[in-house]
């Protein structure tokens, strides 16, 4: 008879504790490699540079803007992604796949608790860890390269939240994703192709702006633009209070949907996993 | 002469018997050569529906650019970077010895011990691309710009590797490196644009210092008829000073190894 692995049920308030307890412990670990870190974020700056080199020379080519975009605007967009890309951080179905297909998983789930919460409570640490890197960084570009940024308080408030959601939006749907594995191990084919039109409909190769007419109107319907664009579009004040209020309430419902979607993946999936080796 | 190549053409045909094991990851490859040429041609397409030139570059010059680039990254992760990788792992464990004990140059024993054939999927999608663009271009290549053309992109693949090589040989020095050459991996990724597109001083970094523009952009100038004998010249010296500096950090670090245990 297999075992259904269910998960230790545990109340809100002590939930609390355990995740400040976790993820306390992988910032102490993760600050230990400070060098690491360095390189990695600056390895992160190159992709956003070669966007805005591309986008502000056509800009200054078409008379100063492009699809609305100035190419103050168009910086603030992309200094905004390097935070926003850090917060779209999320464990890979491909990093789900290893875990099964090599038997890690095993010992995950003797853990008192789900591993999705100690994978929750790692990322929130990395999120920590990798915002204190990129403040002074990103003081720096903002100072130099004078963006067109919003400064009202209540904007930047907002931008805050909305970028905690689209990091919980977006790890739980990724994780949910990942779940396929269960089923096969064999589909980095489908992951490729679906980080791939995420590239493209989810504002981080372009501002959604310049897409052409049919793709934007396709990417209101997907999640992928609602953890990417739609904070860089807080931040550089493209949208408005109800439009901002909107887009908020779609990133709880799609939070929602993939919760779901996760839940019946993992019911179903777990059941039929089986060790490598057992 | 006659020994060296015959230890190259070795080391490939082992390399080649090793890789056709994995024949799935043929298809793998190809999937993935979609995926990634895709996205760039995507990108492509959305600049030239808002402009028709950027830095003075149109759609099929800057897909013939692409084209080599995506040619140059892919030769970087077939023979490149595996080498590369199986060096430092070496100079990390002190199994550099067994390079070392052989007799045969040390600087062309590394350099030819890896070989990913399924990459080369890569290398014949760049050559698509290119072929491509050249035939919507539509002027004819003459024999001239195949010429320089052939010139260019040896150079530029020479270039990299002495690039890259000269990184890993500061492994002698400190043991762990892997992180720079993540950096590195990003900084090349400034290839996909010519390089006159970059402010002044990213260009001198990207000429000079990662000579990532002499390898990708020049081959491209030599396509598109920009490209004059002086600075097919120039680029070739470039290739040259970088193998020699190469070489002579080389020497420097076998003195400066003396196996992990010693």
């Amino acid at each position: 008879m297999p075992v259904v692995y269910r998960g230790k049920h545990i109340p809100m308030k002590q939930l609390w504790s355990v995740y400040r307890a976790l993820t306390s412990v992988s910032v102490q670990l993760m600050l230990q490699y400070r060098l690491t870190n360095l390189f990695w974020l600056l390895g992160m700056l190159f992709e956003p540079c070669i966007s805005l080199v591309i986008w502000s020379t056509v800009a200054t080519q078409n008379g100063g803007a492009v699809a609305g975009y100035t190419t103050a605007s168009l910086t603030g967009y992309y200094i905004a992604w390097t935070l926003v890309r850090q917060w779209n951080i999320a464990l890979t179905p491909f990093g789900f796949e290893q875990r099964v297909r090599q038997g890690q998983l095993s010992p995950l789930l003797l853990r008192p608790l789900h591993p999705f919460h100690y994978d929750l409570a790692d990322f929130i640490a990395l999120r920590i860890v990798g915002t204190l890197y990129w403040l002074p960084i990103g003081v720096v570009m903002v100072a130099w390269l004078k963006p067109d940024i919003s400064h009202d308080p209540l904007t930047i408030l907002l931008f805050c939240v909305s970028l905690v959601f689209s990091f919980l939006m977006r790890f739980v749907f990724v994780y949910a994703l990942g779940m396929i594995v269960f089923w096969t191990t064999r589909v980095s084919a489908v992951f490729n192709l679906y980080f791939a039109l995420e590239t493209i409909l989810s504002g981080r190769l372009v501002p959604q702006a310049l897409l052409p007419t049919w793709a934007q109107q396709l990417a209101v319907w997907l999640p992928f633009r609602w953890s990417f664009g739609f904070p860089i579009e807080i931040i550089i004040g493209k949208l408005s209070i109800p439009q901002i209020l909107q887009g908020m309430g779609i990133q709880v419902l799609w939070g929602i949907i993939a919760t779901v979607a996760f839940m019946v993946l993992w019911h179903a999936g777990i059941k039929r996993y089986s060790a490598v080796g057992a | 002469m006659k020994r060296y190549l015959t230890l190259a053409w070795h080391y490939v045909r082992l390399a080649v018997m090793h890789e056709v094991q994995y024949r799935i990851n043929f298809f793998v490859q190809i999937i993935e050569a979609i995926i990634a040429l895709g996205t760039a041609l995507v990108v492509l397409a959305l600049v030239y529906a808002h402009t028709d030139q950027l830095g003075g570059w149109y759609h099929d010059e800057l897909q013939a650019l692409l084209g080599i680039f995506t040619i140059m990254m892919a030769i970087l992760r077939m023979s490149i970077q595996p080498n590369i990788e199986r060096l430092i792992g070496d100079i990390q464990q002190g199994s550099f010895d067994f390079v070392l004990i052989k007799p045969i140059d040390a600087q062309w024993q590394v350099s030819i011990r890896e070989l990913r054939i399924w990459q080369s999927v890569d290398i014949m999608a760049g050559f698509i691309v290119l072929g491509h663009a050249l035939w919507h271009i539509g002027t004819r290549v003459t024999m001239q710009h195949a010429l320089f053309f052939g010139i260019t992109l040896v150079n530029g693949i020479l270039l990299i590797y002495a690039v890259w090589m000269l990184i890993s040989c500061i492994a002698f020095w400190v043991i762990r490196i892997d992180n720079i050459f993540e950096l590195f991996d990003n900084v090349a990724s400034a290839g996909r644009l010519p390089v006159g597109v970059y402010p002044p001083w990213v260009r001198i970094i990207l000429t000079y210092i990662v000579p990532i523009a002499f390898a990708v952009t020049v081959p491209a100038e030599a396509l598109t008829a920009r490209l004059d004998l002086p600075r097919v010249i120039v680029q070739t010296a470039v290739t040259f000073v970088f193998l020699l500096v190469l070489r002579i950090t080389w020497r420097r670090a076998l003195v400066r190894y003396s196996g992990a245990s010693a």
